[in-house]
């Protein structure tokens, strides 16, 4: 019997599940604290979707545009400084220089958008003249947001409401509020929000609906701190992470996937891996969805109480990406690709471009990066390595016949690729010498993620960072089970993620100080 | 700046109700189980991670070449064949006197094929190969066949290739092509494409009859020349090697063309010699190997090591076992013999599957088949299937799931 074959001895002070960025900063601010950690991962690479791939003479980044720069703000530690400073990670990034290129191409827009508060407010006042006023006091107002979560997350315990009402007003005001609302309410011109909006979809939830406090943050961070890429890829900060965590004393095993979490009495016994290995502990921190987690990995099904079902059922699953990925046998330069990162759409009206994401065709919006202008030497001179990002929600490849899904697929990168010319006026189609089309069932395919999604659960006002921040505590449902990654407390993205893990290695650090 | 969104009280209020707001999002979410991952069914079907096969009948294609058809097994837990884009090729894994080694063979039927008929082929060379020989000797109809899903990128993509293609075939390199033609039958009435297939001797052209009619019968499609190095008596057809002359003048003049090239190993050098003058830009010209590499041959290999043995200190999981490993052999092979091995794919240093970790100790890697990534060579990672040890190493490889998949199976 496999279980009989294992020996039962085996032990960790605490598994992590799944070696995404979340689980692998879990991982390292573990082993930094002296605990023996595991990572099982089921894929042959560590990363989760931080990671590359090779084709023929180009390695391609798989999803990473950007990572946020150094903050100015008060007691601000980025992630870029966790990593490089505090974790010392063996990691060479390089500088993205400009925030990025707006094409909105029914709406007549093309815009370079610089890093630096001062630079944004100067530009939007040249493409909106007499708006600098407002457009500085908006992102004054994204400042203030960003410095008040620091500041609530820095002194969790010990707050009093009469500080909050008293010095935090603004963050009160607009904590139940939309970025629509809020840009209702300050009476922001239109065209001030096209230029201002296209991040959005790096969170994936249209501004009728975005939390307004997450979208600050976002928005300020980038805005004001610029942002940075590994040179060798996201997979060269995954290779760090597991250097470094295997350096401290933990182990990352890959291959290894895992197929149950036993709890008794509420909390977590053991870890069950598909090869029949059983490791006892009591405490997991889950890389991965809580919709996995809790349907299919925790044993027994009447361990995962009707609450944490609930929550499921509430929350509505944010995107899955497509991506075209093209090696071009020219030079970026010469191709006319002189901007790093790219956004083009009709339009940016995001209710409607959320829409089209629900239908199988080219979505309106796409977020497309030239790595060779923030990495000059990614691939070999006179090449070009360009990819193009467009978001689906859940559904849409679900309904997709494997007949269907080569043509399908093709179709949709055909009017990426169309799309991206016409709206920089470049030609593209003559020098494609590799190209890679990743669907939401290709990230599947590699990570497991469920539905395909990479984004975790949408932000709404009712699930933004403070709900969940508040809830933490009581919404683990198990004892000795936590969860890092997109799907957690602070929401995807890579630092975030990275960052979500090193918050529920330190929950964890306190329980087993306690 | 002060902020009112709704007013002062309302924002206030708004915001104290949060939790409300979440509580009753929540309360009045169903607590039933969600429904289940729809996608999960695309992408098993597109890339089973495994494929139990059992071969439903052979056929010889010449007298050292034989077309093994086969189907899911009764058993499988994928019932249907997977979605395939023609040219991609199979892992078949094989275990030959207890140890457990992986193939590519590339499919040589059509994916309409497996779609609609449900089978697939594999066409195979008797060649004085360890597995070409097992499966000549053991591939019967009824045995069971494991492979991985369908993988490779040896394919037309309309996206990047030109519409006028060059497939240049050598002996066994003409599995995928098959595949391929019959697909552009199908599917692509845009393309045109040139085939040569290079060869001996006459009896050992393999798929002459289909390829003599596919150029009969779509000669606007289709042009096709058998190009034979030891043409017997009363051959009327092209003769000699495949060189740069004999392309361009069966192939007509102008770059605007992917040549698509499937062989042994010592071809595409060769190949690749001869269409240097073609100005080709990289990506228009698309290789796939076929049989291994006699590496002690090649004029890079460091002579002094392919005599010599050398011993592999190897961590796997909790273990460590000392093996020893030959020069002139892949260290992937010196891990399967082992019982040791990582998984394994392409066999051709591309696809990454067997990336592991190089503590210290030297190796060779084949200069084409170094797919390894930017980052992996920096710190240490390499890929066995195209690393030859040119001392002793120290090795760490990844659990292989296959192999303890198949101990724990093989347990009563």
């Amino acid at each position: 019997m496999a279980a009989e074959r294992t020996s039962p001895g085996k032990s960790a002070e605490a598994v992590v599940v799944g070696a995404g960025l979340g689980g692998l900063g879990a991982a390292l601010e573990l082993a930094k604290s002296g605990v023996k950690v595991l990572v099982l991962e089921q894929h042959n690479l560590p990363g989760g979707f931080a990671t590359s791939f090779v084709r023929g003479r180009f390695e391609f980044e798989l999803s990473l545009h950007q990572m946020p720069g150094t903050l100015s703000l008060p007691g601000a530690s980025g992630v870029r400084e966790y990593l490089l400073d505090e974790a010392g990670l063996e990691l060479e990034v390089a500088e993205v220089n400009e925030a990025y290129r707006l094409v909105l191409t029914e709406d007549s827009l093309d815009v370079r958008v610089p890093f630096g508060i001062e630079a944004v407010a100067d530009l939007v006042d040249r493409e909106v003249p007499g708006s600098r006023r407002i457009t500085a006091d908006y992102l004054d107002l994204c400042r203030e947001m960003l410095a008040t979560l620091r500041y609530l997350e820095q002194h969790r315990e010990g707050l009093s409401p009469r500080v909050l009402l008293s010095r935090y007003r603004n963050f009160i005001n607009t904590g139940a509020r939309t970025v629509t609302e809020v840009s209702d309410a300050l009476a922001l011109p239109p065209r001030v929000r096209d230029i201002l909006y296209p991040y959005w979809c790096f969170l994936g939830v249209p501004a009728g609906r975005l939390s307004f406090h997450i979208w600050a943050a976002l928005l300020y961070t980038y805005l004001s701190a610029g942002a940075f890429v590994p040179r060798g890829r996201s997979h060269a900060l995954s290779a760090a992470l597991v250097k470094r965590i295997e350096e401290l004393g933990g182990r990352v095993k890959q291959n290894v996937r895992v197929a149950g979490i036993a709890a008794r009495q509420g909390a977590v016994r053991e870890v069950l891996t598909a090869a029949g290995e059983r490791i006892s502990t009591g405490r997991v921190i889950c890389n991965l969805s809580p919709h996995q987690v809790f349907n299919s990995l925790v044993s027994p099904e009447a361990a995962v109480p009707k609450k944490a079902r609930r929550l499921l059922s509430a929350r509505r699953l944010g995107f899955s990406a497509f991506v075209v990925y093209l090696g071009l046998n020219k030079a970026h330069h010469e191709l006319g690709l002189h901007d790093y990162s790219y956004f083009i759409s009709p339009h940016m009206d995001t209710d409607r471009i959320y829409d089209s994401t629900a239908r199988l065709e080219s979505p309106l919006m796409q977020a497309s990066v030239c790595l060779n202008s923030a990495v000059p030497d990614c691939s070999p001179p006179g090449t070009t390595i360009l990819s193009m990002t467009a978001c689906f929600q859940p559904q849409v490849w679900e309904q997709v016949s494997p007949g269907q899904y080569t043509a399908a697929k093709r179709e949709i990168a055909r009017g990426m690729i169309t799309q991206f010319e016409n709206a920089l006026r470049v030609k593209l189609r003559d020098y494609i010498e590799e190209i890679e089309i990743a669907t939401p069932q290709t990230f599947q395919r590699y990570t497991g993620a469920w539905r395909g999604v990479i984004y975790g659960y949408e932000a709404e006002p009712w699930d933004s960072l403070v709900p969940r921040a508040l809830y933490l505590e009581k919404e683990r449902f198990i004892g000795g089970l936590d969860f890092c990654g997109g799907f957690s407390s602070r929401c995807h993205g890579y630092g975030s993620s990275l960052l979500s893990g090193r918050a529920a290695a330190r929950r964890a650090l306190g329980e087993m100080q306690r | 700046m002060k902020v009112r969104v709704r007013g002062n009280w309302r924002d206030l209020g708004a915001f104290i109700r949060l939790p409300l707001v979440r509580s009753l999002r929540i309360r009045r979410a169903g607590a039933l189980k969600p429904p289940a991952d729809l996608l999960r069914a695309l992408t098993d079907r597109l890339h089973p991670g495994r494929l139990d096969l059992v071969i439903r009948d052979m056929r010889s294609e010449t007298d050292k070449v034989r077309t093994y058809t086969l189907i899911s097994a009764p058993d499988a837990r994928q019932k249907q064949l997977p979605v395939f884009r023609a040219g991609q090729y199979l892992s078949v894994e094989l275990e030959i006197g207890g140890i457990r080694v992986t193939r590519p063979y590339s499919i040589s039927s059509s994916p309409a094929e497996a779609a609609e008929q449900g089978f697939l082929e594999l066409t195979v060379q008797r060649r004085e190969g360890f597995a070409a020989l097992h499966i000549w000797d053991q591939w019967r109809p009824g045995v069971r066949v494991s492979s991985s899903g369908p993988l490779g990128e040896f394919s037309y993509e309309p996206l990047r290739d030109r519409p006028r293609l060059v497939f240049l075939a050598g002996g066994c390199g003409i599995t995928p092509f098959r595949s391929l033609w019959r697909d552009i039958r199908a599917n692509h009435p845009e393309v045109h494409c040139t085939i040569l297939y290079g060869a001996g001797r006459e009896e050992e052209l393999v798929f002459r009859a289909e390829l003599e009619a596919l150029a009969a019968s779509f000669p606007e499609q289709f042009l096709v020349h058998f190009v034979l190095a030891e043409p017997n008596p009363g051959w009327r057809g092209e003769t000699g090697l495949l060189t740069a002359g004999l392309i361009r003048r069966l192939t007509g003049p102008g770059d605007e063309r992917s040549f698509f090239i499937s062989g042994p190993p010592g071809m595409h050098r060769y190949l690749a010699a001869e269409l240097a003058g073609f100005g080709l830009p990289p990506g228009r010209m698309r290789t796939e190997a076929c049989g291994e590499e006699q590496v002690a041959l090649r004029p890079d290999f460091p002579a002094a090591a392919a005599g010599q043995t050398f011993t592999l200190l190897v961590g796997r999981g909790d273990s460590r076992h000392s093996i020893p490993a030959r020069g002139d052999e892949t260290v992937l092979s010196a891990l399967e013999r082992a019982g040791l091995a990582p998984p394994s794919q392409c066999r051709s240093g591309i696809c990454g599957w067997c990336r592991s970790l190089l503590v210290s100790g030297r190796v060779f890697v084949l200069p084409e088949a170094d797919g390894r990534r930017q980052a992996d060579r920096r710190f240490g990672y390499f890929h066995p299937c195209s690393s030859y040890p040119l001392s002793d190493l120290e090795i760490r490889v990844p659990d292989n799931p296959l192999s303890l998949a198949a101990v724990n199976q093989s347990e009563p």
